[in-house]
């Protein structure tokens, strides 16, 4: 509490996701306008970039419906346990190295824990029951079925993701996402790169499956669903599952950038190079690690931001997988991709600390 | 032994009433939506007190999965009777109440006597440093070493489990309908 870093971390923490939903919304806005040969949100402010405040006044404007029959408590704390999931999710993600202030090393990190990556996965894993409580408050059959669906769909793509996180820690040897990057600033040999190949592409296809992003938003289906487990909800409170959509879209995308695109790190120049150049050009000490953190969330934020345009991309090229075609992949091709990647990591590992495969 | 912090006192406070919340609600899903949030508490206070691998590992494990199963199966049984019986008969819900203070009770009169008896000298509350306690590599060092059969056992236990689902999933083998 006392750190001086605590309250820019929470900075950091609050308002990326908070910053995330307006840019999110006229990037998939134009972008799949762009996508799909039309223009997009035009009107409202030089290239339409004002349509997110216009989107958010007339949200909060609009009426706050409850159904007769709905819970009056999981009503609205379903939303509200959707958007706070992903706030404490993003604690643990390093945002830069360290900054020097007052002769100490602080880093960059709301919650500098030793299990960071154990922890991230356990509150992510709490996000299903934002899904199960909406779907089941609403007191309307469309939406229950719409919350079994994609609560079993998460719970599903949940163990492929866990089970690709093995060989992750197996090659990086440790659950601290602090020391993973450390470890990709020091580079990885070829042989565990191989090893990574493919947990990255299933925990990227499993983090489309944990967002209910297109391909699989069959929850969300409008021609078979209505709007599947938020059906029911109007105005802010809908914006609220609008806002925890994306920001767990933010999650997946800042887990994925820290394990396999080596987080906050810029190919080339390590951290103390890094903060060396500041200095060259005459910064104090201080002032240049303050300028180097700058710069290596720079590159986070640029990661991060490349992975959330492929959600949007994807979204708009690829058609809804079926439900039976969706557990199928969850469990018959995913999960046992995964497990024999973490058997061929657990080879080389091995071979790694004998010291034979360098 | 320290004082707990407001943070403490809050969370303790905060899985109390859930758990109390699990017991005497009438709605079923929303019993188990406390349950979720008591084991979920648990895991902050664990975090709160330095020990990040269990506290992680608490809500990864129970309120993560283990209470993700129970509101499925809360949801997919039909629970109309029982509800009846809790929200309208008064008697019955009373004695259910009652035998609950009277665990709740005794838990707190045997814990209370062992930390003021021979736990007192050994027992530390308060977070300690982060090296004291166990991280994963302790763990899982002392997994395959001190506690292997306890391990292997836990892990037989499991596949048995596993075993036992897929034989329930499969059911019995129908009989072919005949050809008209």
């Amino acid at each position: 509490m006392t750190e001086p870093l605590f309250f820019v971390s929470i900075a950091i923490v609050a308002g990326l996701i908070l910053a995330m939903a307006p840019v999110m919304l006229i990037v998939e806005r134009r972008g799949s306008a762009f996508m799909q040969r039309r223009v997009g949100p035009n009107r409202v402010g030089p290239l339409g970039l004002m349509q997110p405040m216009a989107d958010a006044l007339k949200l909060i404007f609009k009426e706050d419906l409850a159904p007769e029959g709905s819970h009056p408590v999981l009503f609205p704390a379903a939303p509200a346990i959707g958007v706070v999931v992903p706030f404490l999710a993003l604690a643990a993600v390093p945002f830069a190295g360290t900054v020097l202030i007052d002769g100490m090393e602080l880093p960059v990190q709301l919650l500098s824990i030793n299990v960071g990556l154990l922890y991230l996965l356990a509150i992510t894993s709490l996000h299903v029951f934002s899904v199960l409580a909406a779907g089941y408050s609403s007191n309307n059959k469309f939406s229950l079925l719409g919350a079994l669906r994609s609560s079993s769909q998460m719970i599903s793509y949940e163990i492929a993701i866990g089970v690709s996180v093995v060989s992750v820690v197996l090659v990086h040897g440790t659950l601290d996402l602090r020391e993973i990057v450390v470890r990709w600033e020091r580079g990885l040999s070829w042989a565990e790169h191989l090893c990574l190949v493919l947990p990255f592409l299933v925990i990227w296809i499993s983090s489309f499956a944990e967002t209910n992003r297109l391909p699989f938003d069959l929850p969300e289906g409008e021609s078979e669903l209505v709007a599947g487990y938020h059906t029911e909800y109007s105005g802010l409170k809908w914006a609220m599952f609008f806002l925890g959509e994306y920001a767990a879209m933010t999650v997946a995308s800042a887990l994925m950038a820290t394990l396999f695109l080596g987080g906050y790190w810029i190919p080339g120049l390590t951290q103390d190079s890094l903060r060396a150049l500041f200095v060259d050009m005459g910064y104090g000490a201080d002032v240049a690690s303050y300028l180097q953190a700058a710069v290596q969330l720079g590159a986070l934020l640029a990661k991060i931001g490349f992975f959330m345009f492929v959600f949007v991309w994807v979204r708009w090229t690829l058609p809804r997988f079926r439900y039976d075609q969706l557990m199928d992949l969850g469990w018959r091709v995913l999960l046992p991709v995964g497990v024999a990647n973490a058997a061929m990591t657990f080879v080389v590992t091995y071979f790694r600390n004998q010291g034979i495969l360098s | 032994m320290n004082e707990p912090t407001i943070i403490q006192w809050i969370l303790a406070l905060v899985s109390i009433a859930a758990a109390l919340g699990v017991v005497f609600s009438s709605n079923a899903v929303m019993s188990a939506l406390l349950l979720m949030t008591t084991l979920f508490v648990t895991g902050a206070m664990y975090i709160g007190l330095g020990a990040y691998f269990v506290g992680a590992a608490q809500i990864l494990i129970y309120a993560g999965a283990i209470a993700v199963l129970f509101v499925f199966m809360v949801m997919i049984l039909d629970l109309k009777n029982e509800q009846r019986i809790f929200r309208d008969n008064a008697p019955r819900a009373a004695l259910g109440g009652l035998l609950v203070l009277v665990f709740a009770g005794s838990i707190l009169i045997s814990v209370n006597v062992a930390f003021r008896g021979f736990l007192r000298d050994h027992i530390k509350l308060g977070p300690v440093a982060a090296e004291a306690v166990a991280g994963p590599r302790e763990i899982s060092e002392g997994l395959i070493s001190q506690f292997m059969v306890s391990f292997q056992v836990s892990n037989l236990l499991l596949l048995g489990a596993v075993m036992g689902c897929v034989v329930l999933a499969r059911g019995h083998k129908k009989k072919e309908l005949p050809r008209v």
